[in-house]
């Protein structure tokens, strides 16, 4: 079954349609109605800086995509392979965050967005880039937000220093409560050996009284 | 012990709400950019037909780079957005579309059905989607003249921000370069 691709008008009524919509007939049809724009476009693209002409069939074009490297600098590890790279992206992964997932980091997640992270991971500790190196790479581009970790600083400190500060508060809440028991307990006991003596000499007037 | 009572139960309060009047204030969904005011990653992308397109070689000239796919419905909305804003500016903006984990041949027959603003870029292994830090489609990253990220939209571009990041993009001139 051909999975259908148009924009279903039932979406633009649900969505909205922006402001540039053709007043006339705001449904997707009426955009196949533009050709100007699609011919005007493959003409300037043809002839615009920038683009090739198509390749040969068959022929292989390297280079394709993105250099990571320019981003990085120069590599300032070792070339990893084998078992010790399966690791080291292990580890990577462990730390980065799918910025598609809640909550998960891309080694948990199965989401493509994490699939396609952990193999520029791989990429790039096989070629001899560190972990620490890696680790930036995607925080260069994704944000903090991407660290499952946030590193200690500025407000990111509230997140490390509160749940310490929180278990020393309640450690010498209770701390404070003992003590406070024990010294009442003191108090009591204090009070119970006096009634007992008390009562001890009363005790012995008593029994000889009665 | 009411007094007491009461600044613990303030000390407690007071911050939890701090972080919430904090939280509600910013959408979780948006993340800011550590990319704007910086170089735009360089890629080079072949499109739908084989052609090999080449950021580094449109320096000089505005760039509107989107990141979409045919499943995602806010792409939908603002593809005549794009088309509108591809033809007015044409020749002074270069609107480049790159294919964020869809299939080429659903992209293909999209452009067939709806009409093209640009080039669709095939990025494989979505390697330039990682380089421009991209969470999910639709994203459009707006680049000056100069090669720098000057602006970047989360979901479907309004007309609003499509206009006013346009006349920025053309007013500014490109830096003279020794």
């Amino acid at each position: 079954m051909r999975r259908a691709t148009g924009i279903p008008a039932a979406a633009v009524v649900l969505l909205g349609a922006p402001a540039f919509w053709p007043a006339s007939g705001a449904t997707p049809g009426i955009l196949a109605a533009l050709p100007p724009t699609a011919a005007a476009l493959a003409q300037s693209q043809d002839a615009g800086p920038g683009v090739d002409q198509p390749p040969a069939e068959g022929e292989y074009r390297p280079g394709l995509g993105v250099e990571a490297s320019r981003e990085l600098g120069d590599p300032q590890g070792e070339p990893l392979s084998g078992e010790e790279l399966d690791r080291a992206v292990s580890l990577v992964a462990a730390d980065i965050r799918c910025p598609k997932c809640q909550a998960l980091s891309i080694a948990d997640s199965g989401a493509s967005s994490a699939q396609a992270m952990r193999a520029e991971a791989r990429s790039l500790l096989a070629s001899g880039y560190t972990r620490d190196q890696v680790v930036r790479y995607f925080e260069q581009r994704y944000g903090e937000f991407v660290l499952l970790e946030p590193r200690a600083r500025g407000l990111n400190l509230i997140v490390w220093t509160a749940p310490a500060a929180t278990v020393l508060a309640g450690g010498l809440l209770v701390a404070r409560r003992l003590r406070r028991r024990r010294s009442a307990d003191e108090g009591l006991d204090a009070y119970l050996r006096q009634v007992k003596r008390d009562d001890g000499d009363d005790g012995d007037n008593g029994e000889t009284a009665t | 012990m009411n007094r007491k009572v009461l600044l613990i139960g303030l000390g407690i309060c007071l911050p939890v709400l701090l972080v919430l009047g904090f939280g509600f204030r910013h959408d979780p969904q948006i993340v800011e950019s550590p990319l704007i005011g910086q170089p735009a990653p360089s890629f080079r992308l072949a499109d739908l037909d084989g052609n090999i397109v080449d950021l580094e070689e449109l320096r000089g000239t505005p760039v509107v780079i989107n990141f979409w796919a045919t499943y995602c419905v806010p792409c939908w909305v603002e593809h005549p957005l794009l088309m509108e804003g591809a033809r007015r500016w044409q020749g002074d903006i270069h609107f480049l579309g790159v294919i964020f984990q869809d299939d080429p041949n659903l992209i293909a027959q999209f452009n067939a059905e709806n009409g093209t603003w640009g080039p669709s870029l095939i990025d494989e292994g979505g390697r330039v989607a990682i380089a421009y830090g991209v969470y999910g489609p639709p994203e459009t990253f707006f680049i000056d003249r100069d090669g720098t990220i000057v602006d970047k939209a989360i979901g479907a571009v309004t007309p609003e921000q499509l206009l006013d990041v346009a006349n920025r993009l053309l007013a500014s001139p490109a830096e003279a370069t020794g």
